[in-house]
């Protein structure tokens, strides 16, 4: 199980595309799924610059059929080497007229990662990165295929990982917030105001003084580095790392604060996460 | 008008205002280059008041569903609604509550359509410039305007309903409520004022409300009022909000009026504003009601009165002046008030956009006894936001 529990994107722009005036590319940092960015073509381009530290990048409520997550890189134009073997950036033909510079974009690309939806994937991307330890700016290019590209959610951060929850212990339960009335017909007035999962679960996690000799973080690291600065706002879950993350990777919130048992070194922490969408 | 020339570049975003007239206060001087137009787009579409075809487009069909709320003070305007909606705007799910908002007439038999009823609370960062969508100001502004339309999941655009005024009611950690009201004039008509007089040239009840539209800006349409109007003749006491004055007299002559974009509608009660066919059930919620009041044996008006033969039992209904000095309109207000009233839950689908006032509704209800046709005189309607339906009421009349 996996959380992104901070947030290392400094900014966040449109590098490519247009946004609808309505949606714009900020939408994609304000943790309400319905509140999202939506550009005005197949394509676009966001631009993040991250801090160095984040070891995931989620997206959810996004239409995206592809998305290639690529180091950015300045743009040089450069003339030619002359024979010394100095960069020439600029000249004059024989007439004395300037030369022109033409970047043939042959730019080297860095393609940190690369997604192409092969199934159904509920809106969900999750992108697992390697920290890079220093400030960079990533491009991450969303393409959909039909209609106009959006993306509801992009959160990139540091990750927590602990232990797969305990399957005895896991419960999807659907809460549906439509209202139904009788018509004089004896039919039934359906309106649909959508679902959303609330999932209780258990989770054993290092109870005990030190690091947990699994790698995995523990209980105390869970408390003081995630539910005491941050408490229920919402965030990038990955419920379990063996199965479909379509279906796994949840953006939600800590329902209420956990109930922890101590057992042996370890803590089994039982806690609910209420998907928001 | 403003010309900009030729245009060149792209404006990525467009919406279709239609002419742009009137002052634009408040905007800044963007001059006329070029690289300002996509800006100036921009700041059209951020800040004009959404009209109705801005929210209608194609792709909203099939989403959104509920109040949409485009709210305004004095320097900005917002979209709000109970939950986010993704339309072509996006309508920010800032309202924690709306109770029915209901408008209807102050008497059985006619006078001014007024919001009788409604609150809205909304959470308290919608204000203060805590989020990018909130309204700037805090303390949030004593007064906004409203414009309350009601979207259906799977139709094309939203209804309009109502313009409206909302009037800061409480502030407080968890809300700030505002309570709903039709935006009303302050001026007023004098003492010793004889209405006959005053009403020029005839003196009738036509006269005196072209009178009064003239006196509180507005257009007077008067199409659906009587072809008759009778001869109006009345001294006033004392001073008197002169809106307050209309809606009396037009309930002593059985008319009724509302206010909409400028315009006044006088309506005349026996006259039909159209029709709406609810015989299918699956067009209106279980158990209409169907109610009297209690009798009136009298109507009362002054040294005036009309006495019916029907209900010697019933109550005297008085009213507060004589507006024709004589006892001509008493009858019809005798007919209308011992008529009776239905009030007909429906879908916001069929509801929203459907009241009009005058507009008769043929119901066919087949779970009373004996199955039923009642025609209602559509007379006022209340909107459930939270459960998406629509009651509007009226004068019954039922026949098998």
């Amino acid at each position: 199980m996996k959380v992104i529990y901070t947030s290392s994107i400094r900014s966040v722009s449109l590098q490519a595309g247009t946004e609808s005036t309505q949606y714009p590319v900020e939408n994609v940092q304000n943790e309400h799924p319905r509140k999202p960015f939506r550009a005005t073509s197949q394509s676009a381009t966001i631009r993040i610059v991250e801090s160095g530290d984040a070891e995931a990048i989620a997206m959810f409520s996004t239409n995206a059929d592809s998305v290639k997550v690529i180091v950015a890189v300045g743009t040089s134009v450069v003339f030619g080497i002359d024979e010394n073997g100095e960069t020439v950036v600029a000249g004059y033909d024989e007439t004395g007229a300037t030369v022109g510079l033409t970047d043939r974009g042959e730019q080297p690309e860095t393609v940190e990662y690369s997604y192409t939806k092969e199934n159904e994937n509920n809106g969900v991307i999750w992108i697992p990165l390697s920290p890079h330890g220093m400030q960079r700016t990533l491009d991450i290019v969303c393409e959909a295929l039909d209609g106009r590209v959006e993306v509801g959610i992009l959160v990139a951060g540091q990750v927590m990982r602990f232990r797969e929850v305990e399957k005895s212990s896991y419960q999807e339960v659907p809460l549906d917030f439509s209202i139904e009335q009788e018509l004089q017909s004896g039919n039934s007035y359906y309106v649909d105001l959508g679902r959303a999962r609330v999932i209780p679960f258990y989770v054993f996690m290092w109870g005990s003084d030190g690091d947990d000799p699994a790698g995995y973080n523990t209980w105390r690291e869970f408390y003081h580095n995630y539910l005491f600065p941050f408490g229920r706002r919402p965030k990038a879950w990955l419920l379990s790392e063996r199965l479909d993350l379509a279906h796994y990777a949840v953006w939600g919130r800590v329902e209420e604060m956990p109930k922890t048992v101590m057992k042996g070194s370890h803590m089994l922490v039982s806690t609910t996460i209420r998907e928001i969408n | 008008m403003y010309d900009y020339g030729a245009i060149t570049g792209s404006v990525t975003e467009s919406f279709d205002y239609g002419a742009i007239t009137g002052s634009l206060s408040g905007c800044e001087d963007y001059g006329f280059i070029v690289d300002d137009i996509v800006d100036y787009a921009v700041w059209i579409c951020e800040s004009l008041k959404a009209t109705d075809s801005a929210a209608v487009v194609p792709e909203d069909e099939g989403e959104g569903d509920g109040l949409l709320l485009a709210v305004s003070s004095d320097t900005e305007y917002r979209n709000f609604s109970v939950d986010d909606q993704v339309l072509s705007f996006l309508w920010h799910g800032v309202v924690m509550e709306v109770d029915p908002v209901k408008l209807s007439l102050p008497t059985r038999h006619g006078g001014f359509l007024q919001v009788s009823a409604g609150q809205v609370r909304f959470i308290p960062s919608a204000f203060g410039g805590v989020e990018a969508w909130s309204f700037s100001a805090w303390p949030p502004p004593k007064e906004l305007d409203a414009t309350f339309r009601c979207k259906s999941t799977g139709q094309q655009g939203a209804a309009k309903l109502f313009e409206g005024k909302l009037y800061r009611e409480s502030i407080s950690e968890k809300d700030v409520a505002y309570d709903v009201y039709i935006p009303s004039y302050t001026e007023t008509i004098g003492a010793n004022i004889s209405l006959a007089s005053w009403s020029t040239p005839s003196g009738t009840l036509i006269n005196f409300f072209e009178k009064v539209c003239d006196v509180l800006g507005l257009t007077l349409d008067s199409s659906k009022a009587t072809a008759d109007p009778p001869a109006l003749d009345h001294n006033l006491s004392n001073e008197r909000l002169l809106i307050d004055l209309a809606s009396e007299v037009a309930a002593f002559c059985c008319h009724l009026f509302w206010i909409a974009d400028g315009i006044l509608y006088l309506q005349d009660m026996s006259v039909s504003n159209g029709s709406l066919n609810l015989k299918n059930p699956n067009d209106f919620f279980r158990s209409p009601a169907y109610t009297d009041e209690i009798p009136v044996n009298r109507v009362v008006a002054g040294t005036h009165k009309f006495e019916g033969t029907e209900y010697p039992y019933g109550v005297d209904y008085t009213l507060s002046a004589n507006y024709t000095g004589d006892d001509a309109q008493l009858q019809g207000i005798y007919d209308l008030v011992n008529s009776q009233w239905a009030e007909i839950p429906m879908p916001a689908e069929v509801g929203c956009g459907g009241f009009v006032p005058g507009k008769e509704i043929t119901l066919l209800d087949t779970r009373l006894a004996v199955d039923s046709v009642s025609t209602i005189t559509m007379r006022s309607v209340s909107y459930d936001f939270t459960k998406r339906k629509v009651i509007i009421g009226g004068h019954c009349s039922m026949e098998t």
